[in-house]
């Protein structure tokens, strides 16, 4: 996948001690910093050149078999006062009923989509029924005519149309402004998005953003939504037609830049001070039991950690507060045809219940990681001291018991900032990394060629990555960090390309599968992202910007052979807990969502050099693999 | 049946009915080719044109089909009903994979595997389903081989589902690369400007395995 660019890295390394080098300096220029390139070809030539730049951007670019752009935004900038500014919007998606910003066709249920005669009288649209084909959809996308469009449920299987809204989905965009940047995140209550789709995806709502706002940088992240509308376009009438529907696509990028100018309106800035909380099935018994893995899938290990950062105005107003909990939202399953954000909606109910302000959810590392209920039903940890869990059932799904749950997370993030930690945040700072990585997926190839997925050539220009690379997938990772005076960070976020597994970001070397030695790949192990971090606070946002599948540890990453597609574990069917007989090992259903194996060294390895944890990356293998030798 | 054939199905059942008793659906559904499964699935593979399709829960449908082809199995009756997933039109005409279960017959495809069949894409439905029927009871060193050999006609076939099952399901089969003849069927396939630019990329790949 990539080859050794050492001349590069070394300059990488160079430019980025030169950066931080700026980065301590008080008097550091926003407009002025200078802007570092160098190109590595195939024989490791290096060159460079320095201009000055418009947006004080300071960036590094090797291009070898990968292209890997190395953007911090640079210098925290030391001071003494409380100088946090947040600006928080909430915009509505849900794709139902009247919206000022919708001219697009409603059918009869109130769902947005095309019209057509309902000749069984379900109230959706099935194949086969007479449907009016909107051009404007067919001018977005040439593989929409003649296809229906509308609102196919994503999630689960193909063809769940929707019949109604239950609840709202959201854009909720929180801006964070220090002395120095001014950062915008958004979360959206969808499964995924691609950020750089030909007609849609977050870099087209970027672009919509008023470039008077100043904003440095963007984190843009799904919640992962499994009832809400189809934003990838896997889950169409069948298999190989996308369930996308352009025009609502087109929408949602107008609403989520329509959040983003909202929040970072100066006038919708407010001085805040910060409270941090973090709690965890110990210390809050409500969230236990409530995560389960994929089918129980081994090691039965979460990223249990519940996290929150409020955000109140100086008049002891809430302004904001994020969430942060690692797990599917995915409570109503699959029977469900209401668009809903599940549970999240009740977790940020609760939360702006008892604090005021707005409330944003960021999923975290959830991959493999469900909510309880789903699958590996009856393998659950206890719920209640007398050992049971009255939510480890399938009999009972819908929406009182997706609320139940929402509120129990959502009770828990009040409890903990009751008693949380107030930051002397003196700024915000972040970094970001780009870079290109070989798809290994023959689905997602076909997916892209037949127009399920919606991709920008351009982005995923195949001459970026190794010869033979059919899907060249377009990596973006960021770094945010809540700095004090000292620029020692407070909080520290890294994202993640996709549904990360939890053991990526404790780390697969003292997280990982001990039950059947057989299974062991011999994938060296992933370095640990939290591991690398130094904040006492430390958050991972999921699927972010990108959803590109499962991000699988690599020493228990089994590909997709034979004909059956999901590899069998050598292990498959075994009792792993002897204290939980339901827990046995499944067959390896993830790596058949998978961008490929070197995603989690890549997306882990980046994220260390984003920490800057170079001595890491330096002795871990799995980095070495994929990131050359130091 | 021979032994043989006996543990293959014994099998593939057995993973059947793993998967069925699996609590819920995949988060996200696997884009891959079925046509292998679903034919060790299948005790009855037809053809026909649905008749109605009547709505038994959000998932499952009752769908009554006019048989107008079998490609596998016995049937006598022209008009037949069963349990599916996929939610089948009315008027439209598919080749359907069911199963025996009980005195009845289910659909054994997911909810949106579908293979729309005109009566022109009939004999390369038979053709290829055949072929993989025939292959499955074969020695492991065979199977696959053979599997390959129902897959690349297929592959110019003029239904987009059969196409792109038998495109996904050739890369699965191919982990280490074709026979001679294997590679001049594709090479040919590569230098036929009619053939489905969606699939070159993988048709690539897989020539390119072993070279």
């Amino acid at each position: 996948m990539m080859s050794g660019v050492n001349p590069a890295r070394l300059f990488i390394l160079l430019a980025l001690a030169a950066l931080a080098a700026c980065s301590d300096s008080n008097n550091s220029q926003p407009t002025a910093t200078p802007t570092a390139t160098a190109t590595a070809t195939a024989t490791a030539t290096a060159t460079s050149t320095a201009t000055a730049s418009a947006t004080a951007t300071p960036s590094v670019t090797s291009t070898a078999s990968e292209t890997a752009t190395v953007t911090p935004t640079a210098s925290p900038t030391a001071t003494t006062t409380s100088a946090l500014l947040v600006g928080v919007a909430a915009v509505k998606l849900s794709p139902c009923g009247s919206n000022p910003d919708w001219d697009g066709p409603i059918t009869p249920s109130g769902v947005w989509g095309e019209t057509f005669t309902d000749r069984n009288g379900n109230g959706h649209w099935d194949d086969g029924e007479s449907f009016v084909d909107d051009p404007v959809n067919t001018a977005l996308d040439v593989g929409s005519r003649q296809k229906y469009d509308g609102i196919f449920l994503a999630g689960f299987g193909n063809d769940r149309m929707a019949t109604g809204c239950h609840d709202d989905l959201w854009a909720r965009a929180l801006v964070l402004q220090g002395p120095t940047h001014k950062i915008a995140m958004v979360a959206v209550d969808f499964v995924g998005v691609i950020a750089h789709g030909l007609y849609s995806g977050f870099a087209h709502a970027q672009a919509m953003v008023d470039p008077n706002l100043g904003i440095d940088q963007f984190i843009f992240a799904s919640t992962h939504s499994h009832e809400a509308p189809d934003t990838l376009g896997l889950w169409g009438v069948d298999e190989f037609t996308d369930g996308k529907f352009p025009r609502y696509l087109q929408f949602v990028d107008r609403e989520v830049a329509r959040a983003i100018n909202a929040a970072a309106a100066p006038e919708a800035m407010h001085r805040v001070r910060v409270v941090a909380a973090r709690t965890d099935p110990t210390a809050s018994p409500g969230l236990r039991g409530l995560q389960v893995r994929t089918r129980c899938r081994p090691p039965f290990f979460f990223d249990d950690e519940l996290r929150a950062l409020q955000f109140v105005g100086d008049d002891g107003v809430t302004v904001a507060t994020l969430i942060n909990w690692s797990t599917h939202p995915e409570s109503l399953e699959d029977q469900n045809t209401q668009v809903s954000s599940d549970f999240p909606n009740y977790i940020r109910a609760r939360v702006e219940e008892a604090l005021g302000g707005t409330a944003v959810y960021f999923s975290g590392d959830l991959g493999a990681v469900e909510i309880v209920g789903d699958t590996c039903v009856g393998g659950a940890d206890p719920h209640t001291d007398d050992g049971m869990n009255e939510f480890d059932r399938r009999d009972d799904l819908g929406f009182p018991r997706t609320e139940q749950l929402g509120t129990l997370v959502g009770d828990a993030a009040v409890t903990a900032l009751g008693s949380g930690e107030r930051l002397a945040v003196a700024d915000v700072d972040a970094a970001s990394v780009s870079y290109h990585l070989a798809g290994q997926n023959d689905a997602f190839t076909l997916g892209s060629q037949i127009g399920i997925l919606d991709v920008d050539m351009q982005a995923f220009d195949p001459t970026l990555c190794a010869p033979g690379t059919d899907f060249c997938v377009p990596v973006e990772q960021h770094l945010l960090r809540l700095v004090d005076a000292d620029a020692q960070p407070l909080v520290e976020m890294a994202t993640a390309p996709g549904e990360l597994f939890p053991e990526l970001f404790y780390g697969t070397a003292d997280h990982h599968r001990t039950d059947c030695p057989a299974a062991v790949t011999g994938e060296p192990y992933e370095p640990a992202v939290r591991g690398a971090m130094h904040a006492p606070y430390r958050l991972l946002l999921g699927l972010s910007p990108d959803e590109f599948g499962y991000i699988v540890p690599g020493n228990d990453f089994f590909p997709p052979t034979g004909i059956f597609e999901e590899a069998n574990d050598p292990c498959q069917g075994q009792m792993f807990d002897v204290s939980n007989p339901r827990r046995t090992v499944p067959s390896h259903y993830h790596e058949t969502l998978s961008v490929g194996v070197d995603m989690a060294a890549t997306s882990t390895c980046y994220a260390l050099r984003l920490l800057g944890d170079e001595t890491e990356i330096a002795s871990n293998a799995a980095c070495q693999r994929v990131l050359g030798a130091p | 049946m021979t032994p043989r054939v006996g543990r293959i199905r014994l099998g593939v059942l057995l993973l059947a009915l793993a998967f069925s008793a699996a609590p819920a659906a995949a988060h996200i559904p696997q884009l891959r080719g079925r046509l292998t499964e679903l034919v060790s699935q299948s005790d009855l593979v037809i053809i026909g044109t649905v008749a109605q399709t009547r709505a038994v829960d959000v998932r499952h449908n009752d769908t009554t089909v006019r048989v107008e082809g079998r490609l596998i199995g016995d049937v006598q009756d022209p008009v037949i009903t069963f349990r599916a997933a996929p939610y089948f039109a009315p008027g439209k005409r598919f080749v359907f994979f069911l199963h025996r279960e009980g005195g009845g017959l289910e659909c054994v495809q997911p909810s949106g595997t579908l293979f729309g069949a005109r009566p022109a894409d009939d004999p390369t439905y038979r053709e290829t389903v055949t072929a993989v029927r025939r292959a499955l009871p074969r020695p492991d060193a065979e199977r696959t081989a053979a599997l390959r050999a129902a897959m690349i006609p297929a592959l110019s076939a003029a239904a987009p589902p059969l196409r792109y099952h038998a495109v996904l399901e050739l890369a699965e089969l191919s982990p280490q690369g074709l026979s001679p003849a294997e590679r001049r069927s594709l090479e040919h396939l590569l230098a036929d400007p009619a053939t489905d630019p969606a699939i070159r990329p993988i048709v690539s790949r897989v020539l390119a395995r072993g070279r």
